[in-house]
């Protein structure tokens, strides 16, 4: 797949926008419907002549295009929104390069269920996070807030990706802003556990090293309760914090931690920070 | 709802979606007979007028009826957020209703079925749970493959809370747990049952099968269950005299959550052969 850029972003917005044109011609067919069904309760039809006769059946042929026509409208819906979930199994089971090959098959065509399209622009802005195109990744979850597309639980997910995504590419002002307010929001314990890494993240990107660990054993506690095998990444974070602190001994624990659940390349490819650790510390031996 | 309720319910279904399978065929072969008796040429045209007015009503009424079913499905799909906010009481009194009234639709009655299976699930009333799931899968044959997979595992999970491990394990054998025919979602509520059914069963060899695969989907699940599952990799690799990778799996599954309420999990399982 090409790099995702803004551009990239935008058209897939506008295409993936629910066609409104989509049912006119089954509102044209049950207009004629309705017409034939009236045809011989208004007029006096003929009924010794053949013709006359076949009046009766137009409602009905009319009655199986409609059916048609919605069965292929249906079934048209059905595969897009197959197609779309299973990418989104590919994409919780980082078979990126089928991600990659569905993608542009799924954002250039209308669709009709928004939480389907909210998880097709979602795959889309996770897509151009793993190709770096950070400013592209924060335009979609923006665009996405903006328009509100998807399900709550969708949503509250992308207000923090798209903090994530501004301070992958720096735009560290409007990072910081966002994560004060999101702090004050309740969230779930589940959301609240993202929250804490996107927040440990920041500190650890900005040298506020002190800041990432102090209240560690809480925050351990709630990254071991509900990020199940992602608290690897945040274990990580931990790991490069007590790495520039000067304590060792924490970091190679935490690093060992982190690498019994997350293999080390996979944690490099999503937070460079964690480079010097990796250099430095003896990763756990993963025998599968 | 008790047992002996929910066989009743499961009768009166099964007597309910015959006689809406053959309203179906009834007002159909009316609407067809009178529409072709109407436009064909051996009716005098007052008969093709009668005939031509039976069939606009029979297709009236068949629309009443699937406006009344929509309405039905509605309210049992409204049930769904009664569960989902603990309002249990409210929500079997909304389902009983939605599961017992004529509807034409059978996906309608077996979800409403399905969800009363849920709340005596929630209940911890594991008997009227699994009564009311089988009967969804027998009922549901055919069509309605994902609510027929979903009690599947619903019966599947009640049947290793009832102890009988053997049970459990025939009610999910037909669903691979793998492959793009069984969403992932649904591969995740699969994997710790059947592993919880093959460590009752001492089948380690079955859990030790595409171990990598299954590790993969392990590592999905939240943290309680990944840990479970974890455990159990980590004995079945034990047996197997896979020393290494069965302490890379117990510290791992330590690592995902407290000792001792992974191995509260896995008693549970094990406790069912006794």
């Amino acid at each position: 797949m090409d790099q995702i850029d803004i551009d990239v972003a935008d058209r897939a917005f506008d295409a993936t926008r629910q066609n409104r044109r989509e049912n006119h011609s089954s509102f044209f067919v049950i207009g004629l419907m309705i017409t034939a069904f009236l045809v011989p309760i208004l007029f006096e039809l003929d009924l010794e002549t053949t013709q006359g006769r076949a009046v009766f059946l137009i409602p009905w042929v009319l009655l199986l295009v409609l059916l048609g026509l919605s069965w292929r409208r249906a079934r048209r819906h059905r595969l897009i929104g197959a197609a779309i979930a299973s990418t989104w199994d590919d994409a919780q089971l980082e078979n990126w390069d089928a991600v990659e090959t569905a993608i542009p098959h799924l954002i250039d065509k209308s669709i009709r269920s928004v939480s389907d399209r909210g998880r097709i622009l979602v795959i889309l802005a996770a897509t151009a996070e793993r190709q770096k195109s950070y400013d592209a990744a924060a335009h979609i979850y923006e665009e996405l807030l903006r328009e509100r597309i998807g399900d709550a639980p969708l949503l509250q997910q992308a207000q923090l990706a798209l903090a994530s995504a501004k301070l992958r590419n720096e735009e560290l002002a409007d990072a910081v802003d966002l994560l004060d307010r999101l702090q004050k929001i309740e969230m779930p314990a589940s959301l609240r556990a993202i929250y804490e890494v996107i927040r440990l993240h920041q500190q650890v990107f900005m040298g506020h090293d002190q800041d990432a660990v102090a209240d560690i054993d809480d925050r351990i506690a709630l990254f071991r309760r509900h990020l199940s095998t992602r608290a690897g990444f945040a274990y990580a974070l931990v790991a490069a914090a007590f790495h520039r602190l000067g304590r060792p001994e924490p970091a190679q624990r935490y690093w060992n931690d982190a690498t019994m659940l997350v293999s080390p390349q996979k944690i490099l490819e999503r937070f460079e920070i964690t480079k010097d650790v990796s250099h430095n510390y003896k990763p756990a031996e993963r025998p599968l | 709802m008790r047992e002996s309720e929910a066989n009743q319910l499961i009768r009166s279904l099964r007597r309910q979606m015959f006689l809406a399978g053959l309203w179906k065929v009834s007002v159909l072969a009316i609407i067809l007979i009178a529409s072709i008796g109407a436009a064909g040429p051996w009716t005098t045209p007052e008969q093709s007028k009668m005939l031509w007015a039976i069939s606009v009503l029979g297709a009236g009424i068949w629309i009443v009826f699937t406006i009344l079913g929509l309405r039905q499905a509605r309210e049992s799909n409204q049930a769904a957020v009664y569960i989902a906010t603990g309002r249990l009481d409210l929500a079997e009194k909304q389902l009983r209703t939605a599961a017992l009234a004529f509807n034409l639709h059978r996906r309608a009655k077996l979800l409403a079925c399905h969800n009363l299976a849920v709340v005596a699930h929630g209940r911890r009333d594991f008997k009227t749970a699994a009564t009311l799931s089988a009967g969804v899968i027998e009922l549901g044959r055919g069509a309605l493959r994902g609510v027929s997979r979903i009690c599947r595992i619903l019966l599947a999970d009640c049947m290793l809370e009832l102890h009988n491990p053997e049970a459990a394990s025939r009610a999910i054998a037909p669903i691979p747990l793998s492959g793009p025919e069984v969403p992932l979602a649904e591969q995740l509520l699969l994997l710790p049952i059947r592993l919880r059914c093959d460590a009752a069963m001492k089948a380690y060899d079955h859990i030790l099968i595409d171990l990598p695969g299954k590790l993969k989907r392990a590592e999905l699940l939240d943290s309680p269950k990944a840990a479970m599952c974890h455990q159990i990799f980590a004995d079945a690799c034990d047996h197997d005299g896979r020393r290494t990778e069965a302490e890379f799996l117990r510290r791992r599954a330590e690592l995902y959550h407290d000792e001792r309420g992974a191995e509260d999990q896995k008693d549970l399982a094990i406790d069912a052969t006794d």
